[in-house]
């Protein structure tokens, strides 16, 4: 219960702040959400698993996000951004859907 | 190449290895990360998972909350303004088009004024101008007429039903200026006295022309559907349009394309004046009572 507080004061502070994201960062919020969503379910299956760990989670969390926010600049440089930005999704996309996947075996057993 | 570990029990020999990429996106999607440091605090003793009260974590959700609500504002801002904008452009066309309505309106009215003018000046000379004014103006269009003729009525063929996916098909086909003026020109040729398209009525002078994506008729667009009323000898047109040249063009049309066309015999069809008249030619009359010459090339 005590991340999911957590996650609602985070909205509720950013929903409050509404910081103004420079434009230079736009490009690399919706990559940054995935990243960030597929190291969510990633400790989410951990969990359900027992053998969460916060330091892990962490970790995950940063360096996807940093590692995803990093591809997209490397190939909006070298010219193929949207390539390069699509096969992060879909590679994401993937994780999330298996990790979805597991939460759903070990949740309901189907 | 990393070993992979068998999840099922079943060797996986040197074959598959090159499927490693895919079974590592697919098959092991959660971080190994987790299970080594699970190892890790089994063998000091403590429980693998560290459970979720932890401030680290607490503040991880926290941050991932504000990332998740900025991403979500930020992203979704452009639209208000595109909407305002767009609905600030739907406002302006309105008052255009109303504006538009004002003058058309008023231009009536003047016009009404200009004749009754030109047609008191031709009734201070002496009766045979007022005659052949008059029957000039009948001939040139200048007078809304009625009388019995036939209506035809040219529409765009209908669109082919929605395609793949829902992509709406560009091709239609569409009415040209080139079928109004064959059209046109078979009605002039069997009898008709005076033709109008959409209440647009044609002189001896009208141009049919196809401009950007729109027929315009004396430099005026129109929309579909095209209502081409023609006041004339209702049988000749009537024979022209079934069976003669014209009738057997609109056949092509319906054939062909697809062109909606109908023909409709009236008994009573009103044709507006025509509106484009201009004064070619005017001289002075010497006698200055009268404000401006009638002598009219029309």
């Amino acid at each position: 219960m005590i991340p999911v507080l957590g996650l609602m004061v985070g909205v509720v502070v950013g929903l409050l702040l509404q910081p103004t994201v420079p434009d230079w960062l736009v490009p690399y919020l919706p990559i940054a959400v995935i990243a960030a969503l597929d190291a969510v379910f990633g400790g989410l299956r951990a969990a359900l698993e027992g053998i969460f760990n916060d330091r892990v989670f962490v970790i995950s969390f940063l360096s996807n996000v940093v590692v995803a926010a990093l591809i997209v600049f490397l190939g909006n440089q070298l010219g193929v951004g949207g390539q390069l930005s699509t096969g992060v999704v879909v590679v994401l996309g993937l994780r999330i859907f298996s990790n979805v996947a597991a939460i759903r075996r070990l949740l309901l057993g189907a | 190449m990393r070993p992979l570990r068998s999840q099922d029990g079943s060797p996986r020999g040197d074959p598959a290895a090159s499927m490693a990429l895919l079974q590592e996106v697919l098959d092991r999607p959660l971080d190994p990360g987790y299970e080594s440091s699970a190892h890790a605090r089994q063998t000091r003793g403590l429980s693998p998972s560290t459970g979720s009260r932890t401030p680290l974590l607490l503040a991880t959700a926290v941050l991932l909350g504000f990332l998740l609500a900025v991403a979500a504002q930020t992203l979704r801002t452009p639209d208000p303004a595109a909407a305002q904008a767009r609905s600030e452009l739907i406002e302006r066309v309105r008052g255009s088009q109303h504006l538009v309505e004002e003058q058309a309106a008023r231009i009536e009215g003047l016009h009404a004024n200009l004749v009754a003018l030109e047609d008191a000046g031709v009734q201070e000379d002496d009766g045979g101008h007022a005659e052949q004014v008059r029957a000039a103006g009948l001939h040139a269009g200048a007078t809304a007429m009625v009388g019995p003729g036939v209506v035809v009525t040219l529409d765009d063929a209908p669109p082919p039903p929605a395609s793949v996916d829902g992509v709406v098909v560009e091709d239609v086909e569409r009415v040209l200026a080139g079928d109004l003026q064959v059209l046109v020109n078979g009605l002039w040729a069997n009898g008709a006295e005076a033709v109008a398209i959409n209440e647009q009525r044609l002189t001896s002078t009208s141009a049919i022309r196809f401009a950007g994506e729109a027929i315009v008729v004396d430099f005026r667009g129109l929309t579909r559907p095209y209502t081409v009323r023609a006041i004339g000898p209702v049988e000749d047109l009537e024979a022209e349009l079934g069976s003669g040249a014209t009738g057997r063009y609109l056949q092509d049309l319906r054939d062909q394309y697809g062109i909606i066309t109908e023909v409709t015999p009236q008994d009573q069809i009103t044709v507006p004046a025509a509106t484009r008249l201009t004064t070619r030619e005017a001289q002075v009359v010497p006698d200055s009572t009268i404000p401006s010459g009638q002598e009219d090339d029309r």
